[in-house]
Formats: C-alpha cells, sequence, structure tokens
C-alpha cells in the first residue's frame, strides 16, 4: 500500500492474509455501460453506512461512444474509504477491480495506480475467440506485470453466466461480491442498498443482482488470500450520502428559491436534474431555457418580480451569461450564480474538475461590475452556501456567484443532516406601500444599501434600467452621477467585507510555509500539510470561502510566514520553462488576486491534469517548498 | 411558480385611473417618430381596462422603441438589447398576477432576440409583445436591420440592403404553439388601440408587429402606405380585430379573415405585395407555460416537512 | 332517494374537481400568512433578536466566516409596525393559520334539512372571508386607522356583503350539500360575484329547473348529474354556480359571453315528468315556473339544440337525446303559450 501515514498490519487469519489499514482507495472499471458505475456507488454508499468515511468519484470515459475494450473508455467508480472522514480523492489506487485488461492499463498509464496495488482482472478474454483480443491480452498483460502489482484474474464471465443470459450485465454485482469478501462489508446492508439503487425496476432484478452478490462473495471467499481492514470509526447516524450537485440543488430548495433556470452544461446539468425530481413538489420550477442567455435572463425576471432566483452554469455558459450579470449588478438585482467548473477555455474539459473560472467570475462583465463570489469547499458546504448567498444577495441587492468544481459536482461524500430551519428561506419580499417620494435606489450614503421594489408594491412604480441612472432610476448620462453610482455599488462590497471574519489558519499561526486555496482542494491540501507537519515541517494552510469581496486580516497572516503559496487547479507557468522570467509568469489565478491584494510576493504551484490534486503530490510540493526556501 | 398575490396590498379598490396616472416621463423620441402613438395608445388601453399600474410591467430592450417604459408610470424595465422576452417569461412564470408588456425594436426582436423570439412565441406565456418595426437600427443610428427592405440603403450597407427582409408574421406563424399574431401601423390610432386591446385580452402571448415610422431614417418606408388607404388590407373578423367603425369608409378595402384559420393565415402573410392589418392567428386553445407549470404554494414549515422527506433518501 | 354516503362521495368528487379555485385561495392563505409572519418577524424584534434571527438566516456556511451582528445590522428593517398593534397582527396570523389547518373544510358547507340555503352559503363564505378580514385588519393597523368598533368582528366572520372587488377575484370556491326541498337558490344571487365559484350538491328530490332563475349574462350555471361537467364551473371566467342534481332534473348549461363570443344556453335534458308535488316549501307552480323560465330562455337564445354545441360535449347525450331534449323544450314552450292563453 501506498507510503502514507496509514496504520498497516498485517496478519493471517485462517488462509487469508488481512491487512489492515486506516485508508484505502478502491476502483471499479469497465467500458461504460458494463455497471461499474453502480457497483462502486453500492459500495462507497455501503462503507459510508457502516461508518467509514468515504469519497467517491466517477471515472468518466474520454469519449461518450468509445468502442469497447479501449482504454479511452474506462470508466467507473473510484472509492476512497478510510476509518476517519475522508476529505478528498486520496493519491493512488490501492485495489482495482477492471471488467478488461485495456481499461486497468488505461488506469496503469494514467499513473493512477499505485506500485504495490492488488489488481482483480476478468480474464475471459484470455482465451477469447478473436486473436487480436488474445494478442491484446497478452501485451496488456505484459506491460502490468512489468510494473510489480498483485494481479488476480477472476473468471467473471464464466462465474455469471451461472446466474444470468447476458453476463455483462451482471458482472457489476459479481464485482460488488469480490470487494464485500475483501472488505467484509455487511450483506445485509448491502442487499439494502442494491434493493434501493434498483427500486425502481422489476423485483427480480433485484433478485438476480442479489444472487450475483453472492456468487462473487463466495467465489471470492473460496480463491482470494487477501483481505484489507479498514475499520469503521465513525458514526453513521444522521448522515447524508451525495454529491456536491445534489448538494447544491437541495441547498437551494432549503433556501427557499423558486426559481432555477439553466440550459444544460456539464458538469453542472446534474443539478437540474436533481431540482427536476423534486422541486416541483415545493412550488419551485426548472426552466431549461432556450440557452444560457435566457436562463440567466428568466431568473433576473422572477428575481427581480420576488424571491431571488438562481441559474446553474458551468464556463462556457457563464461567458455567455456575462451581459445579465452586468445588468444584475448595474440594476442591483439580486441574484444566484452556481458555477460549476469545468476544465477550459473554450469547451475545455467538460467533465474535468479545474479552477480555471475565478477570474472571469470576478471580472468578466466589462465595465466595473463588483459582487460576491463565494466558494464552497466540501460537499457540505456546497448545501449550506445556497442558503446563505440567497441572504447575501438580497441582503446586499447583489449578483453572487458560487464557485463548485467537477470535484466537488461528482465526488459523493457523508456529511453530518443538517437539522433544517425555516428561517433559511428568508422572509417574504416586502411589499408595504412605498412611502411618496422614496426613490428606488434610496443609497444609504454609507452603505449603498437601499430597498427594491418589487411589481405589485403600491407607489413602487419606477423603471429599471441598465443604463447609467441616478437614485431616481433615471437615466442619467451626468460624469458626477455615474461616479456616485459606481461608488454605491462598490460601497456594498466593502461593507460586506467589513462584517467578514479573518479565515482560521490550519496548522501554526505562523511558519514557513502558508499553503492558501480556495475550493474543492480544501481535503486534499489539508491532508498534504498533516503529512508534511507529522514530518516536522513547518507549514499551515489557510482556505478562502470568499473571493470577492475577499476576506480580511490576510496580509497580517501572511506576515508571519516565511513563504506563502497557492495551491490551485488550473494553470500557472514555472520559472524552469523555456522564456519564462519573474517579469512574465503567468500565476494561478488565486495567486494573482493575493498578490494585487496584499502585496505580498505569493508564489503558486497549480495542475490542470483533468483531475483532482492529490494529496501525496502537495506533500512533495510542501517539502520542495520548504527545503527551498532554507527553513528546514 | 406559485406565487400567488398577497392579500396584504394596501391598495384602494376603488380607485379610478385617468391617463395622467399611466403617464410617466416626458417622451424624447424625435418629432414625428411612431413611437409616440403607440405610447399614447397603450396608455388609452391602460385606462380602457382600468389596470393597476403597480400591477403592471413595460419589460423593453435597448433601443429608441425600447425607452418606452420610462415614459409610462407602471413599473418598467429596460433592459438589454435583444433580451426582453426572457426577462419578461421570468417575470410571469413567478408572479403570473401581474400584467406583462413588452416593446422591442425590430432588431432587439427579430435580430440579436431573434432565438429569444422564436421559443417565446412558443412558451406561449400570458404577455403582449410588440415590435416596433421602423425597419432600421433607430438608435445607433441607421445600420440596416433585418426588416429593412431589400436595396434600402443605410450606413452598414451604403449600397443597399443585400438580402430581401425578413417577413416577422410570416415567420411568427411558423413557429409550434404561436397563440396570437397580429399587424397594425401606428399611423392608424384606432386600429392600433383596437389591436393591442385584442392583444391583451388574449389569453396567452400576443406578438403584434407594429410598422412604425421613423422620421429620420426611414421616412420615405411608409410614406406611400401613410397617404394612400388603398394599399392597405383591412383583415377582419369578429374573433380578431373588426375594422373600426371609424375606419370602414378610409380603407376600403375589407379581406374576411378567420383568424383561425392558420393556413389562410400564413398565405396572406406571404404575399407581400400588400400591407395586411388585423389578426392573422388567434387560438385560445394552446397549451401556456406558465400555466403548465403553475404550482401550488407552500408555507415555509411544509417545505421543511417535505425536504426531510426527500433527504430521508439521502440518509446513510 | 340517494344516501348520505353517495352525497357524499358526490361533494368529494366536487372537491377534486374544483382543485385549481381551492388551490389559487390556498395559495393566497399561504402567501399572505408568510408575508404576514414576516411582518411580525421584522417588526417586533429587538436588535438581538433581529440578529439571532440573521444567524437562523444565513445557515452554518456563515458560522466563522461571517460577522452576524454585523451582518445583521445591514439587514432593511421592514416596514414598521407599530408596538401597540402588534397584538391585532399576531391575531391575524392566527386567524390565517387556522383557516390553513382547517383544509378541506373550509370549502365545505352542509345545509341541515329545511335549512336556509342563503345563510349557509353566506355563513361558508363569511368563514373563507376572515382572511381577507385579517389582511384588512393589518392594512388598517399598519396605518394606524384601526377602530375596534367597526371592524372588531372580522376576524370572526368577513362576510361578502363586505368584500371589495379584489376581494370578489380571489374568492374561495364553496361546496354546499343541501336538500333538494331546501333548493331555493334565488337568494345565491348576491353571491355571484368576481370569480365566485359554488358547487351544490342536491340530496334527494328536487325542483328540476331550480338553478334557471340565476341564469343572468354574466354567470355560468350548470345542472348536471356528472360531477366531472363541474369543470365547467371551475374553469369558467367570472363567477359560476353548478348543481349536482337528481337524476332526471334538467341539464343545461348556460356560458356567458367571453370577448367576442357570445352567451349560449345549452339544454342537455328536460324532464320526463311535470313536477306534480311540491318539494317542502316549494310549490308545483313554483317548480314548473322555473322550468317555463329555462323554456323561454332557451327559446330566446335562439334555442340551442343540446348535443351539437354543448360546451361539456356531454357524449351521452347523442343526437337522439338532443332530439328528445329539443323536442321536450319545444312542448315546454307550446304548454307555456297554452298557459298564458289561459291565464
Ligand atoms: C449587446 C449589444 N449589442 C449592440 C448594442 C447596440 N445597439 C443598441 S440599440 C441597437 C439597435 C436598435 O435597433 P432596434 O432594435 O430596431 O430599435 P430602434 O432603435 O430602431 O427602435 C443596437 C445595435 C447594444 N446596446 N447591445
Ligand atoms: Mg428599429
Amino acid at each position: 500500500m501506498a507510503e502514507d501515514t496509514a496504520v498497516k498490519t498485517r496478519e493471517q487469519t485462517g488462509r487469508a492474509q488481512v491487512i489492515r489499514s486506516t485508508q484505502c482507495t478502491v476502483e471499479v472499471v469497465s467500458d461504460s455501460g458494463e455497471g461499474a458505475q453502480k457497483c462502486g456507488q453500492t459500495f462507497g454508499a455501503v462503507s459510508a453506512k457502516m461508518g467509514n468515511g468515504v469519497w467517491t468519484v466517477e471515472i468518466i470515459p474520454a469519449e461518450i461512444q468509445p468502442p469497447p475494450r479501449s482504454p479511452a473508455g474506462a470508466s467507473g467508480n473510484r472509492i476512497r474509504i478510510g476509518e476517519r472522514v475522508v476529505t478528498n480523492w486520496g493519491d493512488r489506487t490501492n485495489v482495482c477491480i477492471a471488467f478488461n485488461e485495456q481499461v486497468l492499463l488505461a488506469r496503469h498509464r494514467l499513473d493512477a495506480i499505485e506500485d504495490d496495488a492488488i489488481l482483480l482482472v476478468e480474464n475471459m478474454w484470455a482465451t477469447h475467440s478473436d486473436e487480436d483480443i488474445r494478442a491484446e491480452w497478452t501485451a496488456a498483460m505484459e506491460e502490468l506485470g512489468g510494473a510489480g502489482y498483485r494481479i488476480i484474474e477472476v473468471p467473471m464471465e464464466q462465474e455469471c453466466l451461472t446466474v444470468v443470459d447476458n453476463a455483462r450485465k451482471g458482472k457489476n454485482m459479481f464485482a460488488l461480491g469480490i470487494l464485500c469478501w475483501m472488505f467484509d462489508r455487511d450483506m445485509d446492508l448491502t442487499r439494502e442498498q442494491i434493493a434501493h439503487a434498483f427500486r425502481k425496476k422489476a423485483a427480480e432484478i433485484t433478485e438476480r443482482n442479489h444472487q450475483l452478490l453472492e456468487l462473487g462473495y463466495a467465489w471470492a471467499d473460496e480463491n482470494l488470500d487477501v483481505r484489507i481492514d479498514v475499520r469503521p470509526g465513525l458514526s453513521a447516524e444522521n448522515t447524508l450520502v451525495m454529491n456536491g450537485n445534489q448538494a447544491a440543488a437541495f441547498g437551494a430548495v432549503a433556501a427557499g428559491m423558486e426559481m432555477a433556470a439553466m440550459y444544460p452544461i456539464t458538469p453542472a446539468t446534474s443539478v437540474s436534474h436533481q431540482l427536476g425530481e423534486i422541486f416541483y413538489k415545493f412550488g419551485g420550477i426548472v426552466h431549461q431555457a432556450e440557452d444560457e442567455i435566457a436562463a440567466v435572463g428568466v431568473a433576473i425576471g422572477a428575481s427581480y418580480s420576488g424571491k431571488v432566483a438562481f441559474t446553474i452554469t458551468s464556463g462556457p455558459g457563464l461567458a455567455l451569461k456575462t451581459e445579465f450579470l452586468g445588468l444584475s449588478v448595474m440594476a442591483e438585482i439580486p441574484l444566484v450564480v452556481v458555477d460549476v467548473q469545468r476544465g477550459g477555455p473554450s469547451t475545455g474539459l467538460p467533465t474535468k474538475v479545474e479552477q480555471s473560472d475565478l477570474l472571469a467570475a470576478l471580472f468578466g462583465q466589462p465595465g466595473d461590475a463588483p459582487h460576491v463570489v463565494m466558494a464552497p469547499a466540501t460537499i457540505e458546504e456546497c448545501f449550506h452556501a445556497m442558503i446563505t448567498a440567497r441572504r447575501i444577495a438580497e441582503t446586499f441587492r447583489t449578483l453572487v456567484v458560487v464557485m463548485t468544481d467537477a470535484n466537488l459536482a461528482t465526488g459523493v461524500q457523508p456529511f453530518p443532516r443538517p437539522t433544517l430551519d425555516p428561517a433559511w428561506q428568508g422572509s417574504a419580499p416586502d411589499m408595504s406601500a412605498i412611502p411618496e417620494g422614496k426613490p428606488p435606489y434610496d443609497w444609504d450614503e454609507a452603505t449603498g444599501l437601499s430597498r427594491r421594489f418589487i411589481p405589485g408594491t403600491p407607489g413602487g412604480m419606477h423603471t429599471l434600467t441598465g443604463l447609467a441612472h441616478d437614485g431616481n432610476s433615471r437615466v442619467a448620462y451626468a460624469s458626477a452621477i455615474n461616479q456616485k453610482s459606481s461608488e454605491m455599488r462598490s460601497r456594498k462590497m466593502a461593507v460586506l467585507q467589513s462584517t467578514l471574519r479573518p479565515p482560521e489558519v490550519y496548522g501554526a499561526e505562523s511558519g514557513d510555509l502558508l499553503v492558501v486555496g480556495w475550493g474543492s482542494t480544501k481535503g486534499a491540501i489539508e491532508e498534504a500539510v498533516d503529512r508534511a507537519r507529522a514530518e516536522g515541517v513547518s507549514v499551515s494552510s489557510l482556505h478562502l470561502r470568499f473571493l470577492s469581496p475577499m476576506e480580511p486580516g490576510l496580509k497580517a497572516i501572511f506576515s508571519r510566514f516565511k513563504k506563502v503559496m497557492t495551491v490551485e487547479i488550473n494553470y500557472s507557468d514555472e520559472l524552469d520553462m523555456p522564456y519564462i522570467t519573474e517579469e512574465n509568469r503567468r500565476r494561478g489565478q488565486l495567486a494573482w488576486l493575493l498578490r494585487a491584494q496584499t502585496l505580498v510576493d505569493v508564489d503558486c504551484w497549480t495542475r490542470v491534469l483533468g483531475e483532482p490534486l492529490r494529496p501525496g503530490a502537495i506533500h512533495d510540493v510542501i517539502r520542495s517548498n520548504v527545503s527551498k526556501g532554507g527553513a528546514a | 411558480m406559485s406565487h400567488s398575490c398577497s392579500l396584504l396590498a394596501p391598495v384602494d379598490e376603488d380607485q379610478e385611473f385617468h391617463l395622467d396616472d399611466y403617464e410617466g416621463a416626458r417622451a424624447r423620441w424625435c418629432p414625428g417618430c411612431g413611437d409616440h402613438s403607440v405610447l399614447t395608445a397603450a396608455q388609452r388601453l391602460l385606462v380602457d381596462e382600468q389596470l393597476k399600474p403597480e400591477e403592471t410591467v413595460f419589460v423593453s430592450g435597448i433601443g429608441c422603441s425600447s425607452r418606452f417604459p420610462h415614459y409610462m408610470k407602471t413599473y418598467g424595465f429596460h433592459g438589454l438589447h435583444g433580451r426582453a422576452l426572457p426577462v419578461a417569461t421570468g417575470i410571469k412564470l413567478h408572479r403570473p398576477d401581474l400584467n406583462v408588456f413588452v416593446v422591442m425594436g425590430d432588431g432587439d426582436c427579430v435580430s440579436i432576440g431573434a432565438g429569444h423570439w422564436v421559443h417565446a412565441t412558443r412558451y406561449n406565456v400570458d404577455m403582449v409583445a410588440m415590435m416596433l418595426d421602423n425597419n432600421i437600427y433607430g438608435l445607433t443610428k441607421m445600420q440596416t436591420s433585418p426588416t429593412t427592405p431589400q436595396g434600402y440603403k443605410s450606413n452598414t450597407q451604403p449600397q443597399g440592403s443585400w438580402l430581401p427582409a425578413l417577413n416577422p408574421i410570416e415567420a411568427t406563424l411558423g413557429i409550434t404553439n404561436a397563440s396570437f399574431v397580429a399587424q397594425t401601423a401606428e399611423w392608424i390610432p384606432a386600429h392600433l388601440f383596437a389591436t393591442l386591446q385584442a392583444a391583451y385580452r388574449h389569453n396567452g402571448f400576443a406578438f403584434v408587429r407594429v410598422l412604425q415610422r421613423c422620421p429620420v431614417f426611414t421616412a420615405d418606408i411608409y410614406m406611400d402606405a401613410v397617404r394612400n388607404p388603398e394599399m392597405i388590407d383591412m383583415l377582419d373578423h369578429p374573433d380578431g380585430v373588426p375594422v373600426p367603425e371609424s375606419l370602414r369608409q378610409i380603407y376600403p378595402n375589407h379581406l374576411r379573415h378567420d383568424p383561425l384559420n392558420l393556413s389562410a393565415a400564413r398565405d396572406l402573410a406571404a404575399d407581400t405585395s400588400r400591407i395586411r392589418l388585423g389578426v392573422f392567428f388567434r387560438d385560445e386553445g394552446l397549451p401556456r407555460y406558465e400555466e403548465t407549470r403553475h404550482l401550488p404554494a407552500h408555507t415555509a414549515d411544509d417545505k421543511i416537512r417535505i425536504l426531510n422527506e426527500e433527504l430521508d433518501q439521502y440518509a446513510v | 332517494m340517494p344516501s348520505e354516503k353517495k352525497s357524499e362521495e358526490l361533494a368529494s368528487r366536487a372537491l377534486e374537481v374544483l382543485g385549481r379555485p381551492r388551490e389559487e385561495f390556498r395559495s393566497t392563505l399561504i402567501v399572505t400568512s408568510e408575508e404576514l409572519r414576516s411582518l411580525l418577524d421584522a417588526g417586533s424584534a429587538t436588535a438581538e433578536a433581529r440578529a439571532a434571527r440573521t444567524a437562523a438566516e444565513l445557515g452554518a456556511f456563515a458560522v466563522g466566516h461571517i460577522d452576524i451582528e454585523k451582518f445583521s445590522s445591514f439587514q432593511q428593517k421592514g416596514a414598521a409596525v407599530p408596538v401597540s398593534e402588534a397584538p391585532r397582527l399576531d391575531a391575524a396570523s392566527r386567524t390565517l393559520r387556522s383557516l390553513l389547518e382547517l383544509g378541506d373544510d373550509l370549502y365545505f358547507v352542509r345545509v341541515s334539512s329545511g335549512g336556509d340555503l342563503r345563510d349557509s352559503v353566506s355563513h361558508g363564505l363569511g368563514r373563507a372571508g376572515r382572511a381577507f378580514g385579517a389582511a384588512r385588519t393589518v392594512e388598517l393597523a399598519r396605518s394606524g386607522k384601526y377602530d375596534e368598533e367597526v371592524h372588531g368582528g372580522w376576524l370572526d366572520s368577513f362576510p361578502p356583503s363586505l368584500w371589495n372587488r379584489r376581494e370578489w377575484e380571489l374568492a374561495p370556491p364553496l361546496i354546499v350539500e343541501v336538500d333538494g326541498a331546501d333548493l331555493r337558490p334565488g337568494g345565491l344571487m348576491e353571491f355571484l360575484d368576481g370569480n365566485q365559484k359554488i358547487v351544490l350538491v342536491v340530496r334527494g328530490p328536487a325542483p328540476p329547473a331550480a338553478l334557471a332563475r340565476l341564469i343572468t349574462p354574466g354567470v355560468t350555471v350548470l345542472q348536471t348529474e356528472d360531477p366531472a361537467e363541474l369543470s365547467l364551473v371551475a374553469e369558467a371566467e367570472g363567477p359560476a354556480i353548478g348543481a349536482l342534481m337528481p337524476p332526471d332534473s334538467c341539464r343545461f348549461v348556460h356560458v356567458p359571453a367571453t370577448g367576442e363570443g357570445r352567451a349560449r344556453l345549452t339544454v342537455h335534458h328536460m324532464p320526463d315528468e311535470e313536477p306534480k308535488r311540491a318539494l317542502g316549501g316549494i310549490s308545483v307552480f313554483q317548480q314548473a315556473d322555473a322550468l317555463r323560465h329555462l323554456a323561454t330562455l332557451a327559446a330566446g337564445w335562439g334555442l340551442a339544440a343540446a348535443g351539437d354545441v354543448g360546451p361539456s360535449g356531454d357524449g351521452a347525450s347523442g343526437p337522439a337525446g338532443a332530439a328528445t331534449a329539443a323536442d321536450k323544450l319545444a312542448a315546454w314552450i307550446l304548454r307555456q303559450a297554452d298557459l298564458q292563453e289561459a291565464g
């Protein structure tokens, strides 16, 4: 297993060797359509129910309809389980179960697999009637064989055919059975979970899947000699398991919002899938508009006329919404935008994680358009952030962009079930008569805040405009007025900032290195910091939730560290690259912001590998930066 | 969406509204601009229907014509070029209790906002959508619009518009679920008023193309039609806009056209040799999106209860 | 005679068909009640209470990241209500909540045998009308115009005689169970306004054309045996009343003029038997006179032959049924002429 802080002991019980570990990462991979996802999800859910920490991510094929048995088609799930809370997807894989050798090869070539990993692979291909396939198998096994893995061949097809006619449809549950044996999962819970997963299908299907599960379990019991013991160390009581998009969808409901306007775009779409299932029960509409522009327009129209509405998108859609976002700022119409970031620019990497929209979200709107940008750092926070976002949008009559990413969107994790509070839904919009003479932008001189006039409110008639306007919402080109209204809109950000607390430092309050992150990287960064600190490295980290306005006190915190650097999933140049100098180096987006904000020489380490950062990689970066800094 | 109106509205139910209750800022269109006439007709309509100013919203895009809401004393939303319809759709979805009017220019509606025009027509959300068609981009000073006649010179196409003009009525009639498609002219106030009234009373998305003179850039385009009523056919039907009594003599050409007859409507619209005013098509039996998506309201506590039930499915 | 159970079943069918107007009234109650709750939250609170409220509203994401007290100081305060008026607002809020708790019962009244139909309807509407009374109480209290003398009873009953135009537009639908013998709908005229929908579920023998007297140009009036047809009442624009009648009553529908369309009266069925017995206090003459009234109206409207233009699309009365309905109607008109000659 990976060289990390995990406790590992090996012992022999009966025939099988038992490896005890604090955490373990498992992958289930297949061609798409063979159900590896269902196998992985069920394994993750059962583990969570047993009280293990869990983080699950999907392995998504690079192509929509890849040919079978091609490395590009690798599809499935990666499940990291631990004794305690698991905050990220971890490092390389310890156990991989593959339905053909090509998808396994793909994972190997992506360097996704730990050197001493246990690999279980369907071996029907070795004796396949097609000569080419047999040759592929031989070549692949040779390549894999050279890497030092522990490879176990599994006759999945052959076994499954004893229960079903089409083994392609059954291997996933057979594989699940094997995993259940290896990790000693609670079989009753597993059966229950399967029944739940197939609740919309005929009862025979559940029954057949139960049979396959047991078949896999029995096969493993008979044929395998290694088991892994990751002890459940958590109480699973009052816990929810879901991904970040689901959490955001439920958060929107909890926040009392009633209009989600969207246009489908990966990886944001599943928020609307979730809402599509439930929103109507709360009087909420998911409006799939004709395009992203219309989507944000509908959201703005709804918000303008009552409760705060929201729109959900990803990079390319955010670009299209830009003009309307400017209008929302200019006319001070509250609005929540969820940006589930993917790789970019342009169509980029639709299914992969990146944190490259930060500057676009902050500064993408032409003209000066001050607004709020916040970023939940965990799946749990995806739920709660929606509630806070709605409140801020309304109180400050502002646009709030909530930035998540594909890692949070598709990662599945248990988190404490929130105790729902009706106050999250806020108050009904104030529609009491407007006193005569009160202007629609009755800006408080100090704060820039004003009451919103909602159609239907007696005495509030006025024409809202995206043109420069005075307090009466009258179009005004006079320079002094534009200066004034710009000031009022900007002031609101300062006022909001005055209510923010300085971020908490994770680890010691001062030291050699401070790692700063935002969004989904929190778990990986903190795990890396833990590992480094355990080795005596003087490193701390800090995670920002508010990017605009920026959280206060950063300069003071930074001054207590010898070096400050960001760790982000976006592109930055490195100094040892050709032509790159201190002067022309393009830095990570948060680093860019922090340097501008604090005048501190903030360094960065960023990667755009289309995958979440690994704690091991960050750990390496920390070590090399601290020794470089000469402090260690 | 579920927004039923709250009872907590201190509205004087017996108040009678007069023209000046609907008059906003002084209109600043050029003298002779056809938009003035549309404004007057709209204000007259509101008086006639006694619409409450606070329950009425005029939504517009950007252009000369889109200045419209500023001159009304209702709620107004002067948003983005081409994007009035999505905003109006959002308003009406959230607040079906409001009266929604949309004012767009030709560039606004059938060029930059063309996608929204198609889809708003199909959504068939209850509102009046006026397109003030002066065949030109007015505000930005005389650029060719999709409805500029072929060969007509502009600043962007000084050799004359390269393409045949887009026919907005014919195009709208081609959109699935179009429920009200009419054409009128601002220089015939009685017809304009009658058409807007029919549009307002229609349950659904009422698309009205208003032929509108721009005295500065396209003064000559409608000149002949203004001078010579012979050039105009009035579509006449009790279910559409019956030709107003005052116009029956002046406009001698009446075409009896049943607005339920879609194929006849398409033929009439496609034939551009004549200017035809009136209701081409009207069907109140078509599904309205805001109706289809109507939902009951819930108390905050109710929502909590339902949400807890939903979350149970994700409980470990 | 239909059993108690039968009329209960019919009433619940009627309730179903009136789903939309019911839901609309309920939604209005909910929206109003939530708005009032917000008003109470905002109005009465001290700075501390407001901060606590803000903390709750901001939720868990704000914990550790936002200074709640400070944030709270920037919240819009909402319309202030004089503290002295708080109890009034509380009472109004309780009234709204109690109406919500009544659920579907809010839309039901039962006229006990021999009871007065008009009074029961007035009572039923006055009960749901308490919502209007509550809202008005809030408005009066807010503007300092509340006067116990005048407005004191509004939370207990707010009868239609006090409703304004808007309230009539938002009127709650009402389903009324009544014995045929008590079916004197003349008194209901005053409730047919705005958007009022009333459905009468008639128990036992009834005057066959009782509702004919309610036919006026602006009101939808329906007599039927089929609860599904009540959708004509539910979906009507403007005031509408329908009755679920015992077998062999008149079946007709009157649809008022809308837009450019003309009003229509369509008679689907005339009873085989002429009224022979007095029902409760309703004499044979009165019963027959209502029938004559219907016949006269139908004739005046140009005798719409049932079955072809019937908006209900009543399949049961196909062409044959239509012919007999028309025949019977003609016969009635003749007889009416006879009567006039005789008289
Ligand atoms: C996104 C965007 N593109 C371009 C413009 C510039 N612009 C403003 S109005 C207009 C055209 C106006 O023409 P039309 O819609 O026909 O209205 P009119 O002025 O003729 O009434 C244009 C191109 C703009 N405001 N926004
Ligand atoms: Mg134009």
